[in-house]
């Protein structure tokens, strides 16, 4: 076995490395301690300080730098050359907009199978098996890539982030990697914040209140939006909600929708189905409502309550604004 | 303009039944129809056809079923089509897929753009656009919502956490499509026609002439289980939903959770 160690790319946002990154950190160093390989976080970014910092605290054996602006084309065109040079065996990449971009090209500059939207990685001996939901998430598929590098990329909050080692510490390494011209053929005009978009950006979020069919109707998502601004959180939803037109796209959460692990989430009227909990299964506490006692959201519920959320959700708000003042 | 728009058949995934018992996937009867997001990529494509003056082109590598999304493109203004088929293509990954597609773009083409759907709904995620693009040495555009059709090129604006993200690339390109993107035309009478007369060009590795080590696929699926059960939690006892509501947060504030 010639190639060892696994990678995983970080991308950063203002200098600081996005949560999928430092969640990646922590499995992968757990991978590699467990085959006896080095940990390495990759960060291509002008100022790499603060993320490489996090890296460690969060697992990395090394940290490889090249000090240029991310973008896609670039990013896999260094991947290829920091490849070339010291042969990784995996590379972990988040399954981010720009990180899906990367990974499809830096799969074929690599030439490197990739395995897509991961749930989990398992490593027996030289074997590495990539484990991703299928059919809807009633099954799980495994996947074996034979050959090395390989790829596989994971969405924010497959893995339960833990704690950073403060202060831990290892060997930095600076790269430079001339990128051809020819490489840059896409260009990244701007970035224009959108208020619709940021409150939808659940993926971030610490709280959720989610809502499924049994809300009822767009006015019942009101009760689940004044939890939300109680706790400082964000609104979810389920499929079934989002079909029903009572939220849009965006607040789905699930295998087709946006895959969360915040700190507490709180599901009313969601019964629970596979598709639903795969996205949102990670969460430190999950709290359940549902009217149906045999629902199977009880069985992933670290909390449950049977009881009408009309009932409930507004109580709890009331409860919490009090203990606020 | 010579414009090129990717399909893919899949199956209706909500109707496969699963026995998660003996793990048996029973796909009898279940139907089959063009990835959800394909369509808007045929309407991307034909709106720059409509634009610049020029042709749009469908190609699928699949089954024989599959020449009904290529006639279901016909009938919307798509004027050639190509299926690409071979033994040796069976159990493609993504980067044989995109081998395969990059070669019979090569022997049909060139295309001044490439558009595909962002992503298929059967299990594999948005990955042919970009390795296309890598293969073909072009421009990007990925996961478009909206598109802007330039003197030389195309700008996008696409989704990105908090806010949209506005890409550009110049022709050659490859560009794929959300369902956010435009709304699909009907078909005309006169491509219901046109649909049926529609000639499909099968192309066989016989003619793409891909080396069999570039059909080697690296990724192999073993196998398949069924997730872990989950843990069951505590109940909090309801008849009060005052009482319950109290002990919910006395809970939650002695974990922290908020
Ligand atoms: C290909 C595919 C992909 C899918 N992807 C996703 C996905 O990404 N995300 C997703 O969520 N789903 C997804 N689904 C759908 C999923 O299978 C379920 O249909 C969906 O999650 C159900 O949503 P729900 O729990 O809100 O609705 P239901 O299953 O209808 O449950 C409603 C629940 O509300 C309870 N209830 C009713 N009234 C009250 C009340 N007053 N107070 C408290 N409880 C009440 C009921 O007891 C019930 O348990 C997908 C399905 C397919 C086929
Ligand atoms: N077998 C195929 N034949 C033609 N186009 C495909 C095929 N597979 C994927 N595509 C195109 O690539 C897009 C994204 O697919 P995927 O990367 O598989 O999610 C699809 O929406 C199609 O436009």
């Amino acid at each position: 076995m010639s190639k060892q160690n696994i990678w995983v790319f970080f991308e950063l946002s203002d200098g600081r490395p996005k949560r999928v990154c430092l969640e990646m950190m922590q499995k992968a160093k757990e991978l590699a301690e467990g085959s006896s390989e080095k940990a390495v976080a990759v960060i291509i970014d002008p100022e790499p300080e603060e993320a490489a910092r996090a890296a460690f605290e969060y697992g990395a054996d090394q940290v490889l730098t090249v000090r240029q602006k991310f973008f896609f084309e670039s990013a896999a065109y260094i991947l290829e050359k920091l490849a070339e040079k010291y042969e990784p065996r995996i590379v972990m990449i988040g399954a981010t907009t720009e990180g899906r971009d990367l990974a499809a090209a830096a799969s074929v500059r690599l030439h490197a199978g990739i395995a897509s939207e991961c749930t989990d990685v398992v490593i027996t001996g030289s074997g590495v098996f990539w484990i991703r939901p299928s059919y809807d998430g009633k099954l799980n598929t495994n996947i074996s890539i034979e050959e090395a590098p390989m790829i596989g990329t994971f969405k924010p909050g497959i893995f339960r982030l833990g704690e950073p080692a403060v202060g831990r510490n290892g060997e930095t390494v600076e790269e430079t990697v001339d990128v051809p011209a020819g490489v840059l053929l896409t260009q990244l005009l701007g970035f224009t914040p959108d208020d619709e978009l940021t409150k939808a950006n659940i993926e971030d979020a610490e709280i959720i209140i989610a809502g499924g069919r049994g809300v009822g109707s767009r006015e019942g998502f009101d009760q689940l939006y004044e939890l939300a601004a109680a706790l400082g959180g964000s609104v979810g939803a389920s499929r079934a909600a989002v079909d029903e037109g009572w939220i849009g796209k965006d607040y789905q959460i699930g295998i087709t929708g946006k895959t969360v692990a915040p700190r507490l989430y709180i599901g009313f009227g969601i019964s629970g189905a596979l598709p639903h909990v795969n996205g949102m299964k990670e969460s430190d506490i999950i709290v359940a409502v549902n009217t149906d006692p045999n629902a199977p959201i009880f069985s992933v519920a670290n909390y449950g309550i049977v009881a009408d959320l009309n009932i409930i959700c507004p109580a709890l708000t009331r409860k919490i604004l009090e203990m606020k003042g | 303009m010579k414009i090129l728009v990717l399909l893919k058949e899949v199956p209706v995934v909500s109707e496969i039944r699963i026995d998660r018992q003996s793990l048996t996937i029973d796909r009898s009867g279940v139907g089959k129809m063009m990835n959800p997001a394909d369509r808007h990529a045929i309407e991307a494509a034909l709106a720059l056809a409509d634009a610049k003056g020029g042709e749009v082109t469908a190609m699928t590598m699949g089954q024989e079923s599959s020449e009904s999304i290529l006639r279901d493109a016909a009938s919307l203004g798509v004027k050639a089509a190509y299926r690409l088929t071979d033994r040796l293509f069976s159990g493609a990954d993504t980067l044989t897929t995109a081998t395969v597609l990059k070669a019979a773009i090569d022997a049909t083409g060139p295309y001044d753009a490439v558009f595909c759907g962002a992503s298929t709904i059967d299990g594999v995620t948005g990955q042919i656009p970009g390795k296309l693009g890598t293969m073909l040495g072009c421009g990007i555009l990925t996961n478009a919502c909206k598109i802007e059709i330039g003197d030389t090129g195309l700008t996008i604006d696409r989704k990105a956490g908090t806010g949209y993200e506005k890409l550009s690339a110049a022709f050659p390109l490859v560009c794929s499509v959300t369902e956010d993107a435009n709304t699909p035309r009907k078909p005309s009478i006169k491509g219901r026609t046109a649909s049926k007369k529609l000639v499909i060009e099968v192309m066989d590795n016989e003619k793409l002439q891909i080396p069999a080590e570039s059909l080697k696929s690296p990724s192999r699926v073993l196998g398949l289980f069924p997730p872990a059960a989950l843990e069951k939690g505590q109940m909090i006892p309801s008849q009060d939903p005052e009482e319950a509501v109290s002990e919910l947060v006395g809970i939650l504030q002695g974990q922290a959770a908020f």
